[in-house]
């Protein structure tokens, strides 16, 4: 079978593989009542996926009934407090339309549908296509696209059986162009969480991050001490977001122009001398071609382009300036924006330079993980062919695979992918085009699967469907991330999987066996690897399972010294204002500004972002977060609602400029937007039928971005440049 | 410009977005106790007043009428609960601060001395009932007949006891909804004495549709026409009361004025409830003709039950908070299975 | 008496509405229902702007109307204290307690039909822990505690912080403070 249609799982075919209703009431006392004499509950220790955060905390069970999830009050990511998706992680596990068994898509009479099948049968299918692959055209021909923590069971079947292409959304689509830019400047990225020093800042810069929608659970805490503690809070951001209700200084920017902002910035910052001079003369190469290049970008200047006047950008730059190293300048996270997005990385790192404030207090401290051995394995085998070969013709600068470039690889006569395996990310809402790239790549590929804990839109591609338990039910590997404090962090099983759904660590091993790659799985149970690793740091995972978390004293300084001078990993061993690595590679090595074409008449930029009530498109159907936030709902301004005639309530679809229309959504007119904009949040408007409370749901940004910016340098792919006119619904 | 909507989703049924408490059950009920408050008041002054001749209908049926409809009053009331299997709690305790613990109390005592009042009428008003009761074998010589004599010989302290509690549960139906001050419509001291007055307009109303007599007819039609006056001036100091109150008093009483209340309002209540019925009583001030007292009379009923309908909608169209849910509250439903589509999450 | 308090910094606050996802969870409140709400309110015009977010509850009132309307002595103080506590076993659903609430605090329980409300988690306030809502706020921006005591947090946030209450003129004497 060749050709496979994008298939719904619909209630004839799918509803055995997922959960049935599970409601109830009860009578007599109220719930407090009761509550007043209920005896303790279990508590297990766990690490959140609802994003990959990955915060600890305790699942509390009472029988085989799940009641809360509360913060693990030694973690560091929450010091107790799971944010508003990870307390509503119980419904990760509650969905009635979760997967519960695998699927397989089959040919009946000309049609296709999935039908359940034994586990047996889909991995045995999986491993006999994967063989051939193998034999006919090399191992390196499979291509992985993955997301989260869980991830890692993957990428080692892939490194085992002989690939390197494992690409995520959370580069080309989210950090990729931020990481490049530091990295070409500090020759490392900016770590995750972020290494920022918030709590200790008197001054927080936000360039669009919208921490308090974005529910990154330690920097929102941090964010809110340095609100607290009366730090002076810049944000530049087109719409009044949260961040913005909390700072003196909002400069609502005209969306694309951060870059002249930055550079007027430096030119504030160096024609006023307000830098760290001897910071800069011990640490940074560049500055006199920086200072000649951003010589032209006065503030005067940049008023024409950004539309901030120039006083308040003289203004915030003498304060961000005065209260360094105390300064954090946020590198942000979600950086795919307009294509030119490394240069604005780069701007927001050179001035990171400027101010002195990497590894100093208040600015970014010096991240460090616990030394924790990797189980020890046989080494990989050297892929024939690595992901740079297919990703270095189109970005030669590239640091990681990229969705983008390998679904393109999976597509045509004869592709050089054949085969991909989806896990933990929903391509069609990720990814620009994703959806129209699966759908001809599932014409070429031998096969795809997918690997989730729902019917997501990605899944209607597979040739089979493998039912992840949700991570409340399941081992994964140990969180050690670097972080202020090193520590290590458990997920592990609070409740038995549902149904016939497997942790990720068994379906990747089930596979690996299948394939003969049982020396890169010597173990019976996951459980094995994390013990052995946890007793090379004095612990176990007997005592882990108590603890949950484990911390470990630094070994390093959390800060430099003031006065040192820091060895980078750059080529030249220096913070490298002006880049020559960019230079070699024919790109800009300073910044320079751009301009994005304003919106056609009737037209309005489509903006978006997040809601603290949910992540990505992955909980619309979690039936706790879907009582918070059952549907986005679109902003546009008072003005825009006068020219459409539409008011609060009414609903409309939003059609973009290539005549793309949305889902119909909910108009909420208020001021927080810019008039030339729109707002949506992000994960919206699934298409996916089974997902029976998000499907239809409010309007998808992926599928009104026809338009992609794509960014030379890091491949990223920019979101930001579509526009989008209104068109009333009656009802 | 002001902004104001909530950030989480707010569906709880009948309370916001919407409080919708208290409906035709409650209207019903608040009805049927002014009315049977109405008949309690009037029976009792055509008795004590010695005016059982010249007021049969009063003297006799009229209590009958009025047991019967505060029964189905309570019955609504009854039908209101949302916890039925509570309702004794009424009767475990006296909350001295909750006018609805004691106008249940009231309700109580009315029940008992209402019963004894009819019983007293019972053999003049339903001869052959009497007769069938009085005849059952033991029991209705030894226990009925005697009764019925106690009753009628006790009939005057009985009929001065109804007309006391008359008063207090007509007025007790206006204060229950005017000791809210969070329901800004409603707190008005004016309430009480409305509802007291149209009690007794409907009760007066009730009795010339049951009047078998011309006298008595016309007695209570002109009765009634003053008591639509009063009610007339009361409702007219209410409005004023609600149009001199705070903010929130102003916005409510323009519902009813001119805005999603009006219509029912000013035609139903003041032009067919009031105003007409007023017009009919007045024109048959020397003599009534049957069939349009009759009609006057049903008007004032209607407008009776519009007028308490109109008082316990509108009060809880206005509150203190207002709360503006940007998300579709009713996709709440989805879950708990009650919305359009039951089967919808599964 | 003791006097409970909440105090909510609406300069923290972030609207996450985690305070009513962790009130749900805690309290196993049926779905669809809650016992606590975010309100967002924006002023002025692009780009003079301000919005504050304020997380909403039954205020436990000092002077509960609810309590003064309820025929059966269902709503009720909690053990000498201001919190307001509905007893189900009590409880009629006639309701004249949710119009005597000027906060529509109150909700009529699903399916069984008794009132619902926040009882500020006795049942945790009881062993000395916080609220749920108190405890998850991810931004720190809720208190909560006594204000009998002058040194407790609540009471040195109220005196030191200016504050304001939801609509004292009710007459209630609302106990969930807001800090501006
Ligand atoms: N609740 C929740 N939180 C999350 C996530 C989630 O799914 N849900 N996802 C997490 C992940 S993976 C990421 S990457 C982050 C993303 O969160 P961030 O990294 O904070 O995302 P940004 O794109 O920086 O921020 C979006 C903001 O940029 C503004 N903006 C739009 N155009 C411009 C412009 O031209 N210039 C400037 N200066 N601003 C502009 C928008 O108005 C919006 O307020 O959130 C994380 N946190
Ligand atoms: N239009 C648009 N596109 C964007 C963004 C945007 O703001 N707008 N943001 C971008 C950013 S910053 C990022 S980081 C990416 C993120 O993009 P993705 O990584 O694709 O994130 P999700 O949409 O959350 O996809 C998660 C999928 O994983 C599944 N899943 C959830 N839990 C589990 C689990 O435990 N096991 C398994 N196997 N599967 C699970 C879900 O069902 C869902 O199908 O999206 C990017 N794309
Ligand atoms: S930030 Fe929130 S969703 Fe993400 S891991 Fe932490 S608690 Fe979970
Ligand atoms: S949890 Fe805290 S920050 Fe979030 S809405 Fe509630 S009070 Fe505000
Ligand atoms: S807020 Fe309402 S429910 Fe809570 S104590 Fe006050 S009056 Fe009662
Ligand atoms: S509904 Fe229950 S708690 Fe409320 S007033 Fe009636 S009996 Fe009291
Ligand atoms: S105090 Fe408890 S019951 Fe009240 S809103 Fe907070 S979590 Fe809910
Ligand atoms: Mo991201």
């Amino acid at each position: 079978m060749h050709r496979r249609d994008f298939l719904k799982l619909s209630a004839t075919t799918g509803c055995a593989a997922l959960l049935g209703p599970s409601l109830g009431g009860c009578a007599g006392p109220a719930q407090w009542q009761k509550l007043m004499t209920q005896g303790p509950a279990k508590e297990s220790p766990t690490a959140c996926n609802i994003c990959f955060w990955s915060c600890a905390a305790v699942v509390h069970t009472i029988g085989d009934q799940i009641w809360k999830i509360t913060g693990h009050p030694d973690d560091p990511h929450c010091e107790g407090r799971l944010c508003t998706r990870g307390t509503g992680g119980v419904g990760a596990y509650n969905d009635p339309n979760r997967l519960v068994k695998p699927l397989m898509r089959v040919e009946r009479d000309g049609k296709q549908s999935f039908e359940v099948v034994s586990w047996d049968k889909a991995l045995g299918f999986i491993a006999e296509k994967l063989t051939k692959i193998a034999r006919e055209h090399g191992p390196d021909r499979l291509a992985a696209a993955t997301h989260g923590p869980g991830a890692a069971h993957f990428i080692h079947l892939l490194r085992a059986f002989g690939s390197d292409s494992i690409a995520e959304p959370a580069f080309g689509q989210c950090r990729g162009p931020r990481d490049t830019g530091f990295y070409l400047t500090f020759g490392e990225g900016v770590g995750s969480p972020e290494q920022t020093d918030m709590e200790n800042a008197r001054c927080v810069v936000l360039i669009g991050s919208h921490i308090g929608e974005n529910l990154h659970n330690s920097q929102v805490r941090t964010f809110a001490d340095a609100v607290r503690n009366g730090a002076e809070i810049i944000v530049v951001d087109p719409r009044f977001s949260v961040a913005a209700s909390k700072a003196q200084h909002w400069l609502p920017i005209r969306p694309g122009t951060d870059i002249a902002l930055l550079l007027a910035w430096m030119n504030v910052i160096i024609s006023e001398r307000l830098y760290d001079a001897g910071y800069v003369a011990r640490n940074t190469t560049g500055f006199d071609q920086l200072a000649a290049h951003v010589a032209p970008f006065t503030p005067e200047w940049a008023w024409n382009e950004t539309g901030i006047e120039p006083d308040v950008i003289r203004r915030t730059a003498r304060i961000m300036a005065s209260a360094a190293p105390a300064t954090v300048l946020h590198p942000g996270r979600h950086s795919t924006w307009w294509g030119d997005d490394t240069q604005r990385a780069r701007a927001m790192a050179i001035l990171v330079g400027l101010l002195g404030i990497w590894g100093r207090k208040g600015g970014y401290f010096i991240p460090e993980a616990a030394e924790l051995p990797e189980f020890p394995l046989p080494a990989y085998p050297t892929p024939k062919t690595s992901w740079r070969d297919v990703t270095s013709k189109k970005y030669p600068l590239a640091g990681a695979p990229l969705v983008d470039v390998v679904l393109d690889n999976c597509i045509g006569p004869d592709p050089h992918y054949r085969a991909l395996i989806i896990y933990d990310t929903n391509l069609p809402m990720s990814v620009p085009g994703a959806g129209e790239k699966l759908a001809q790549a599932a014409k070429s590929l031998d096969l795809i699967v997918a690997i989730d804990v729902q019917p997501s839109e990605a899944t209607g591609y597979a040739d089979v469907i493998l039912p992840e338990c949700s991570y409340l039910e399941r081992y994964d590997v140990l969180r050690n991330d670097d972080e202020r404090e090193p520590c290590i962090a458990l997920r592990g099983p609070a409740l038995p999987p549902r149904g016939e759904s497997k942790p990720g660590w068994e379906i990747a091993r089930e596979i690996g066996h299948r394939l003969g790659l049982d020396k890169y799985f010597p173990w019976k149970d996951y459980t094995e690897v994390i013990d052995w690793r946890l007793k090379q740091v004095g612990g176990s995972l007997e005592e882990m399972r108590k603890i949950g978390v484990k911390r470990f004293p630094r070994k390093t300084p959390v800060y430099y010294e003031p006065g040192a001078a820091i060895a980078f990993k750059t080529p030249s061993g220096k913070i490298e204002l002006y880049s020559t690595i960019l230079k070699d590679a024919g790109f800009d090595p300073l910044p320079l500004p751009a301009r994005q074409p304003p919106p056609p008449d009737g037209f309005y930029r489509l903006n978006y972002g997040r809601a603290p009530q949910h992540s990505f498109s992955r909980t619309q159907n979690n039936p706790v977060l879907y009582q918070l936030m059952p549907e986005n709902v679109v902003w546009i301004h008072p003005s825009t609602a006068l020219r459409f005639n539409v008011e609060n309530e009414s609903y409309v679809r939003l059609v973009n400029q290539d005549g793309k229309v949305s889902n119909a959504v909910r108009v909420r007119v208020t001021e927080r937007t810019r008039p030339d904009s729109v707002w949506l949040t992000h994960g919206f408007g699934h298409t996916a039928e089974s997902l029976k409370l998000a499907y239809g749901r409010g309007a998808d940004d992926s599928a009104l971005m026809t338009r992609v910016l794509f960014d030379p340098i890091s491949g990223g792919t920019g979101m930001r440049g579509n526009f989008v006119t209104l068109r009333r619904e009656s009802a | 410009m002001q902004e104001e909507v909530l950030a989480s989703v707010m569906a709880n049924p009948r309370v916001v977005p919407d409080l919708q408490i208290w409906g035709w059950q409650i209207a019903t009920y608040l009805f049927l106790g002014g009315f049977a408050a109405g008949l309690m008041v009037f029976s009792g002054w055509a008795i004590v007043s010695g005016r059982e001749e010249q007021a049969p209908f009063a003297a006799t049926r009229a209590p009958l009428v009025a047991l019967g409809g505060l029964a189905v009053g309570m019955t609504t009331l009854f039908l209101d609960l949302e916890h039925k299997i509570n309702v004794w709690r009424f009767y475990t305790t006296l909350q001295v601060t909750s006018p609805m613990s004691w106008g249940s109390w009231v309700l109580l005592l009315v029940m008992p001395a209402l019963a004894l009042l009819a019983i007293a009428g019972l053999p003049r008003a339903v001869p052959p009932l009497e007769r069938w009761l009085e005849g059952l074998p033991f029991a209705g010589p030894r226990i009925i007949a005697p009764v019925f004599r106690l009753c009628f010989a006790w009939r005057r302290p009985l009929a001065a006891v109804n007309i006391g509690l008359g008063i207090a549960l007509g007025i007790y139906t206006g204060i229950l909804l005017s000791a809210f001050n969070a329901r800004p419509f409603w707190h008005s001291a004016l309430l009480g004495p409305l509802f007291l007055i149209s009690g007794l307009s409907t009760g007066a109303a009730a009795i010339v549709l049951g009047a078998g007599e011309p006298r008595e007819r016309h007695l209570f039609g002109r009765l009634d026409l003053g008591l639509i006056a009063v009610e007339m001036a009361l409702v007219g100091l209410f409005v004023i009361d609600m149009l001199n109150g705070n903010a929130l008093q102003q916005a409510a009483v323009a519902r009813v004025l001119n805005g999603n209340m009006s219509s029912l309002f000013w035609f139903g209540f003041i032009g067919l409830g009031l105003g007409v019925p007023a017009v009919l009583e007045a024109a048959m001030w020397r003599r009534a003709a049957a069939p349009i007292a009759m009609a006057a009379a049903l008007l004032v009923l209607g407008g009776g039950y519009l007028l308490r309908h109109i008082v316990v909608a509108t009060g809880q169209q206005t509150s203190w908070t207002q709360l503006h849910n940007q998300f579709d509250p009713a996709l709440l439903e989805r879950l708990r299975g009650d919305g359009p589509d039951p089967d919808g999450r599964f | 008496m003791a006097h409970y308090a909440m105090v909510i910094d609406t300069r923290t606050c972030i609207g996450c509405c985690d305070c009513v996802d962790a009130c749900r969870m805690e309290n196993k409140v049926p779905e669809g229902l809650c016992f606590d709400w975010v309100v967002e309110i924006t002023k002025g015009r692009y780009p003079d702007l301000k919005t504050e977010f304020r997380s909403e509850r039954c205020n436990h009132c000092s002077h509960a109307t609810c309590v003064e309307a309820c025929p059966t002595g269902a709503s009720q103080y909690w053990n000498d204290s201001n919190i307001v506590v509905v007893d189900a076993l009590r409880c009629t659903g006639c309701k004249a307690c949710i119009a005597a609430c000027p906060y529509d605090a109150r909700l009529i329980m699903q399916p069984e039909g008794y009132i619902g409300k926040c009882t500020f988690c006795v049942h945790r306030v009881q062993n000395g822990d916080d609220p749920a809502c108190v405890a998850v706020c991810p931004a720190k921006a809720m208190h909560f505690g006594l204000l009998d005591s002058p040194t407790s947090e609540v009471s040195r946030l109220l005196a030191t912080r200016d504050h304001y209450t939801l609509m004292p003129e009710t007459g209630n004497k609302p106990n969930v403070f807001y800090l501006r």
